[in-house]
C-alpha cells in the first residue's frame, strides 16, 4: 500500500507479500555413488514457497531444469530441422545421450523406449535394458525413463528397466489412474523415483497421488506431477490453469498436491502443424525451422511461469534459449 | 499482428524534432493501426503529435523531468500518457503528481533491463491494485523488451505477457517469431472454463468435393482444430461435419446425450450432405464406436468407425481413402 512517508514528496510503496502456508516437496533425482547409484551428481527439484520467480516473498532453492528427449530408436516423423541436431547419433541411444549432456547442456536425459511399442518394433525388455545400460553408462546426469506409451507392453518392460538400474533413483514414467500398481511396485522396489500423470485433471492428480501413497509412503515423497501439457495454440491455457492450481493447492498447505511438476513439452509440440509445417504450405507464418524452435521454446517459458520444475524438450536451441531464460529468472530479483 | 505501432524518436539531441516528425509522418502514411510516440523529448513530441492526433496516439513517456510539459500535451489533445519511473517509489510519486494536475489517462511503465525484476514489478503494480486497492498503480501497464537477440526477445515477451503487461512492445518483425507470441496471447486471454466453441456446420478442408470423405466431430473448439489440422494433414480433400454439442467434446457429449446418432443424423440432412458427395459413408470418432448401429439405422449411412485420437487420422485415411 502507498504511504507518504516523512519528506512532503516523498513515497514508499509498500510491497505486498502472499502469505503462503507451505512448500512444493523437495525431490531428488539421480543417485550417486554414497547414495546407491553411478550418477554423477544429484538434481533436486521443486522446494519452492512461492509462485514461480517471485524471489522477493519466498524460497526458490532450486531452478527448474531441462532433460533432453533421446529415444532408442530413429524417430521416423520428426522435421529435417530437428534431425538434423542428432543425425550422427540416431542409431545409438548412448551416444545421442552423450551429446546432449556434453554439447547441449542437458541438465537430465529423458530416455523414451519407443521400440518397444508393440506396432513399432516391440523389442524385448532385454533389448530395453541392454539401451538403458549404456546410457547409465555414458552420461552421468540422473535419467528420467519413459515406456512406449502402450500400458501392457510398458507393464512388461519397466519392471526389467526398473531392476537393471537398482538404486539409480531413476523417473519413472508414467503412472496413470487406470495403470499405476505395476510401475509404483517397481520404483518401491528398486528405490526410483515416479511420474504421476493426470489428463489436465486437479482431482485425478490428487486421487492418483492418494493410490500411490497408499501403496507406499515413502513413495509419496518422490513423485513427480505430470499435469499433461498442451502445445501453445492447442489448448495451453488449460494446462496453464490446473497448473496454478495445482501450485496454490501445494503453497496453501495441501501436501497431496505438493509435488515438483514435469511437462512433456517436445512430445506436445512436435506434432503441431505450426512446428512441422513449411512456409510453403503456410506461407502466412514464417520459415519453419526458426517457427518451430520458437513454438517449443514459447510453450516451455509460459509453462515455467505457472510452476514448472521439469521440461522434458526436443530441440537443442530451444533448450539452450529456455535455460538462458531461466538463469535470468533465477537471479534474486527485487521489485 | 499487434495493435500499436511504435515510432521511436532519437533522443534529446538538438535537431532531432524534425525527425522524429518526419518519422511519425511515414508512419501515419504507411500504417493505419494506432501509435505509440516514442520520446522524452517535449518540443519532438509536440512537434510531431499534430501529425498523429486524429488517431490520438499512446504518448511516451512522461518523466519526473518532463512531466509538467508532457502531461499538458496529452491533457491538451486528449492522449493517453504513459509514464515511466526507475523504481517502484518513483513510479507512484510520479503518478500522483500528474493526478493531482488533473489527468488520469495513464499507462505505467516500472521499466527495467531484467525480466526477473520487471515482472516482480508488474505484479506488485496489479497486487496493489486488485488486492489494496491502490489507485496510484490501477492503470494499464506497458513494457519494452531489452533483450537484443530475437530469439531472446521472443522469451522475455512470452514471460512479460504473462505477468501482467497490457502495451508489449517488441523489435522483430518476423512472422515466425510474432506468430508464437500472438497465440500465446489468445491462449492466455481464453477463459479454460469456458468451452470454446466453432460455429457447428460443414467445413471444406482442401479442394472437397463430391467424392471426398467425410469426418464428423463436435464443435468442441479444441476437439475440432485437431481434427481439422490431422484432416489437412491427410492431404485428401474432406469434408468436417462440426455436430451442435454446445462446445462440448466427444466423450462428455455423448455422455450427455449431446451427440447421438439422431444428432448425427440431423446434421446430415440439415447440411444438404446427400446433395454434396455421391457415396453415403460417414467416418465417426473411435471414441464413439457404439453409436455406429443405430447411426446406419437412422440415416442410412455406412458409419465408419475412425480412429480413437485425431492423431491417428493420417493413417487411417491413407489406408483407407488412399
Amino acid at each position: 500500500m502507498g504511504k507518504r512517508g516523512k519528506g512532503e514528496e516523498q513515497i514508499t510503496v509498500e510491497i505486498y507479500k502472499e502469505k503462503h502456508r507451505s512448500q512444493v516437496r523437495e525431490v531428488v533425482l539421480g543417485a550417486a555413488g554414497g547414495g546407491g547409484g553411478t550418477r554423477s551428481h544429484t538434481i533436486k527439484v521443486g522446494g519452492e514457497t512461492t509462485l514461480p520467480f517471485l524471489h522477493f516473498e519466498g524460497e526458490i532453492p532450486n531452478r527448474p531444469v531441462i532433460a533432453m528427449e533421446v529415444w532408442d530408436m530413429v524417430p521416423a516423423d520428426w522435421p529435417d530441422n530437428l534431425k538434423a541436431f542428432f543425425s550422427d547419433v540416431y542409431s545409438d541411444p548412448a551416444a545421442w545421450a552423450k551429446k546432449c549432456v556434453d554439447l547441449y547442456g542437458a541438465d537430465l536425459v529423458a530416455l523414451r523406449f519407443k521400440s518397444a511399442d508393440p506396432e513399432i518394433r516391440d523389442a524385448s525388455a532385454k533389448d530395453c535394458t541392454a539401451a538403458l545400460k549404456k546410457v547409465l553408462a555414458a552420461v552421468g546426469v540422473p535419467l528420467i525413463v519413459y515406456g512406449c506409451g502402450k500400458g501392457d507392453k510398458d507393464n512388461e518392460i519397466m519392471g526389467a528397466l526398473a531392476e537393471a538400474a537398482e538404486g539409480e533413483n531413476l523417473l519413472l514414467g508414467v503412472a496413470e489412474p487406470d495403470n499405476y500398481k505395476s510401475l509404483a511396485a517397481a520404483a518401491m522396489a528398486y528405490r526410483h523415483s515416479i511420474i504421476a500423470q493426470s489428463p489436465i485433471d486437479i482431482n485425478i492428480a490428487k486421487q492418483l497421488n492418494i493410490l500411490i501413497s497408499e501403496m507406499s509412503s515413502s513413495l509419496f515423497e518422490r513423485i513427480v506431477i505430470d499435469p499433461t501439457v498442451a502445445a501453445l495454440g492447442y489448448g495451453l491455457e488449460y494446462s496453464y490453469s490446473i497448473m496454478e492450481r495445482i501450485r496454490f493447492g501445494a503453497l496453501s498447505g495441501d501436501r497431496i498436491l505438493a509435488m515438483p511438476m514435469i511437462g512433456n513439452v517436445g512430445n506436445e509440440v512436435w506434432s503441431k502443424k505450426e512446428a512441422t509445417g513449411s512456409a510453403d504450405e503456410y506461407p502466412g507464418w514464417g520459415e519453419q525451422p526458426e517457427r518451430s524452435l520458437a513454438w517449443e521454446a514459447v510453450t516451455a517459458t509460459a509453462l515455467l511461469q505457472a510452476g514448472m520444475d521439469i521440461l522434458v524438450m526436443r530441440h537443442p536451441h530451444a533448450a539452450a534459449l529456455v535455460k538462458q531464460s531461466i538463469d535470468e529468472l533465477m537471479r534474486d530479483h527485487n521489485p | 499482428m499487434g495493435r500499436y505501432f511504435a515510432v521511436e524518436g532519437l533522443g534529446n539531441a538538438s535537431g532531432d524534432a524534425g525527425k522524429f516528425k518526419e518519422a511519425v509522418e511515414t508512419a501515419v502514411a504507411k500504417t493505419a493501426k494506432s501509435l505509440l510516440l516514442v520520446s522524452e523529448d517535449v518540443a519532438a513530441m509536440a512537434a510531431a503529435l499534430p501529425v498523429a492526433v486524429a488517431r490520438k496516439p499512446l504518448l511516451y513517456a512522461a518523466t519526473a523531468d518532463n512531466y509538467m510539459q508532457m502531461t499538458e500535451l496529452a491533457q491538451s489533445s486528449g492522449c493517453a500518457l504513459a509514464v515511466k519511473a526507475a523504481n517502484l517509489d518513483a513510479l507512484a510519486e510520479l503518478v500522483d503528481k500528474i493526478i493531482a494536475l488533473g489527468y488520469r489517462e495513464l499507462v505505467l511503465d516500472p521499466v527495467s533491463p531484467e525480466t526477473g525484476t520487471l515482472i516482480a514489478r508488474m505484479t506488485q503494480i496489479r497486487r496493489l491494485a486488485v488486492r489494496k486497492k491502490f489507485r496510484t498503480f490501477g492503470y494499464p501497464t506497458i513494457a519494452f523488451t531489452t533483450e537484443h537477440d530475437e530469439q531472446a526477445e521472443l522469451l522475455q515477451a512470452a514471460t512479460y505477457m504473462a505477468k501482467y503487461t497490457s502495451v508489449l512492445v517488441v523489435r522483430t518483425t518476423k512472422k515466425e517469431l510474432l506468430l508464437p507470441l500472438l497465440s500465446w496471447r489468445a491462449n492466455l486471454f481464453t477463459d479454460p472454463q469456458k468451452p470454446v466453441a466453432v460455429e457447428p456446420g460443414l467445413y471444406a478442408i482442401g479442394d472437397a468435393g463430391p467424392a471426398s470423405p467425410v469426418y464428423c466431430t463436435t464443435n468442441f473448439s479444441l476437439t475440432y482444430f485437431l481434427v481439422e489440422g490431422e484432416v489437412e494433414a491427410t492431404r485428401i480433400p474432406s469434408y468436417i461435419i462440426a455436430v451442435d454439442t454446445g462446445g462440448i467434446s466427444v466423450l462428455t457429449a455423448y455422455a450427455d446425450n449431446k451427440f447421438t446418432a439422431e444428432k448425427i443424423t440431423g446434421a446430415i440432412k440439415e447440411l444438404n450432405l446427400e446433395e454434396k458427395v455421391r457415396h453415403r459413408k460417414i467416418v465417426i470418432p473411435g471414441a464413439v464406436a457404439v453409436l455406429k448401429g443405430r447411426l446406419e439405422d437412422e440415416s442410412g449411412w455406412e458409419a465408419i468407425v475412425g480412429p480413437r485420437e485425431a492423431s491417428g487420422i493420417p493413417k487411417f485415411a491413407r489406408d483407407r481413402f488412399s
